[in-house]
């Protein structure tokens, strides 16, 4: 069992029903009312994480052809960052933090 | 030689039966035997004149010994179409309306055998575009790739009786566990009718208004059938309504087809490659189906926001850019022999020793001194404690298009200046940098600079991420009520953690959330929009370490939304 593959375990749910992400990239879902399905999509144990970082720097470069946006721009970038200070000024305060 | 072998691929993509009832026996054609003026003759008489209505002098074909690679093609992906014949069967074509040939030229005559085809367009196994019910001005040119493949069900729908109406109640388990996007293939054996018209065209199955109307409904994306026709071919209403539905609600549809029982899944990944033509409105198409081990499913390609996922099979050549990296951190660029480098990229030797050129400048000239420069007089020199990348502009190549600053985060302000000075794109690793006021002025600078700055933050494109969203954005789930993630790496407890790896981490004031939080901050982000509230609490499990490295954070979303973050590096 690598634990640095998906990292954790993830369940997703929404009005219609849920999904669960093991730790081996397995996706499954579930509707409500029906049974669970393992769902069929590519995922690889080459790279990093499923080889996320091959596939930002694809990202990165396709961009850098076409010259259409970045997803992660800088200025997008700090709202991720804004949440990370908003955890410790939460913990420092023990209150709940306007983002 | 590979004349035959083009008739043969023409002819069995078409209309094969025509050519295995019609030329004399005896004759034991192989691939790469050069065609007989005669055969070519009788092929093409064929065309014109169905054996079937030539009586009882027809004699069956001896045996080709197709061994070519349209065969073995054919054979191994499994072609639905009509090709090859199903020997179980006596061949015949009579279902296969609206093949013609001619001969052009011949071996004898010109040189090179050669054949005019005459072919409507909805002969054999085709598909339909919008524009052949009048539905929209989609033609088959014009039909998007994504729409003509994708994961399918198999349903077998046999024992079937002919001019059965088809309705949802025929699909079974499938029209429960069907996922919108996804492409249906109707099993009915129905080819092994080809030589009864009377069964085969007049008596076809026919889908019913309530099927048509949960295709659309359930947003199907393929629907494949066997017979000639979806509808009653002999109703011209009920054939054009039945058609103006699924066409005008974004069903790709797949008639004619061949063969499915000899699928051995309820589920293959289908494709329906239709031949490029702008004006027409149904055309001949080679479908293949795909038993799927690890299939992409790019199932929902038509209203997911997802970028499509890389073919494994693209070359990597962005892995051999070159990259600027802190001499404290070491070089981490592992450069391959230059005979896979060149194979894999594609490039001249003369473009290769450039690539490697620029590397090799570019550390001879700045990396190298200014390391050197920076060992002994760095910080002294520097009052405002800035040169801490070892970086200096004024060797920075000009044809450098793009820098990778994969240096620690207090060195990006000075990176991305450098670069920004220059216009040169940026792409920055995560975090931004130490503090909130020093990452605001990594994106100022380039704001100001008007150059493009990414920030690496690679957590989100782990391919999980990507099909969640897909899903969420194609509506699957419904609105999104929450997401969880529970992270224990469980490599945090020990007296010497981090040091074998990243031994920094043992010194952050802020270690999990500042380092390891924000990618999960992030990814929640990109599946479910933007945050508007935050409450943590934060511990440090581990005393021989600086910072914390455990918490749970519970976000809110603006959308009502909540997503929680309950992780450890402990245990």
């Amino acid at each position: 069992m690598d634990a640095r593959y998906t990292f954790g375990l993830v369940r997703v749910d929404g009005a219609k029903g849920h999904l669960e992400l093991d730790l081996n990239g397995n996706l499954t879902l579930k509707l409500l009312g029906q049974p669970s399905r393992l769902l069929d999509y590519v995922h690889t144990r080459e790279g990093f994480c499923g080889d996320c970082v091959h596939a930002i720097q694809r990202h990165f470069v396709d961009r850098l052809l076409d010259g259409a946006p970045f997803e992660s721009t800088g200025e997008d970038y700090l709202n991720s960052t804004a949440l990370m200070e908003a955890c410790y000024r939460s913990h420092a305060t023990g209150q709940v933090v306007a983002t | 030689m590979a004349r035959l072998a083009r008739i043969e691929a023409l002819l069995s993509g078409v209309n094969f039966q025509l050519v295995r009832h019609s030329v004399g026996a005896g004759e034991d054609l192989k691939s790469g035997d050069p065609l007989p003026p005669a055969t070519l003759e009788k092929l093409t008489q064929a065309g014109r004149h169905p054996p079937g209505r030539d009586g009882p002098s027809q004699r069956p074909l001896a045996q080709w010994r197709r061994d070519d690679a349209t065969d073995r093609h054919s054979r191994e992906a499994g072609s639905l179409q009509w090709s090859p014949p199903d020997r179980s069967h006596p061949p015949s074509h009579s279902g296969q309306r609206g093949v013609a040939t001619e001969p052009k030229f011949s071996v004898a005559r010109e040189g090179w055998n050669v054949a005019t085809w005459h072919l409507y367009s909805d002969a054999g196994t085709h598909m339909d575009a919008q524009i052949h019910f009048a539905v929209g001005d989609e033609t088959i040119g014009t039909k998007p790739l994504a729409l003509c493949l994708g994961p399918a069900w198999v349903v077998s729908l046999k024992p079937l009786n002919p001019r059965a109406l088809l309705t949802v109640a025929h699909l079974g388990d499938v029209a429960r566990d069907f996922i919108e996007g996804e492409s249906l293939l109707l099993l009915t054996d129905w080819h092994h009718h080809a030589g009864n018209p009377a069964i085969y065209r007049d008596g076809l199955p026919r889908i019913g208004d309530e099927l048509a109307a949960w295709c659309v409904a359930r947003r199907v994306k393929l629907l494949g059938v066997e017979p000639p026709s979806i509808a009653d071919a002999n109703h011209f209403p009920q054939v054009t309504r039945i058609h103006q539905v699924l066409l005008g609600g974004g069903v790709t549809i797949v008639e004619g087809l061949a063969h499915l029982d000899q699928l051995t899944q309820p589920r293959v990944f289908f494709h329906a490659l239709p031949l490029n033509s702008q004006a027409a409105t149904a055309v001949r198409c080679g479908p293949l189906p795909t038993i799927p081990h690890r299939t992409p499913s790019r199932i929902f390609s038509a209203s997911s926001a997802s970028p499509p996922h890389d073919s494994p099979s693209r070359p990597r050549w962005h892995r051999h850019l070159p990259a600027f990296r802190h001499p404290l951190r070491g070089s981490r660029l592992n450069l391959d022999g230059q005979g896979t480098i060149t194979r894999d990229l594609g490039l001249t030797d003369t473009q290769f020793g450039w690539v490697m050129s620029e590397f090799a400048i570019i550390y001879a000239l700045f990396q190298t001194p200014s390391g050197m420069l920076a060992d002994k007089i760095g910080r002294r020199f520097d009052p405002k404690n800035r040169g801490r990348s070892g970086l200096s502009l004024p060797y920075l190549s000009p044809s450098i298009v793009h820098a990778i600053a994969d240096t620690p985060p207090e060195t990006h302000l000075e990176v991305v200046g450098l670069a920004a000075a220059r216009g040169i794109t940026v792409i920055c690793q995560k975090p931004i940098a130490p503090t909130w006021e020093e990452s605001v002025a990594v994106v100022e600078a380039a704001r100001r600079a008007n150059v493009r700055l990414m920030i690496h933050e690679n957590f989100r494109w782990q391919p999980w991420y990507r099909e969640i969203r897909g899903l969420l954005d194609a509506g699957i789930l419904g609105e999104l009520f929450s997401i969880n993630v529970r992270i224990r790496v469980g490599d945090g407890w020990q007296e010497d953690a981090y040091l074998a790896r990243q031994p920094f981490f043992r010194h952050y004031p802020r270690l999990l959330v500042y380092e390891f939080g924000v990618h999960f901050l992030d990814t929640f982000r990109y599946l479910g929009g933007e945050i508007s509230s935050v409450y943590a609490r934060l511990q440090k499990r581990n005393p021989a370490i600086n910072g914390e490295d455990a918490g749970q954070v519970i976000c809110g979303f603006a959308s009502g939304a909540t997503a929680i973050l309950d992780t450890s590096r402990y245990g």
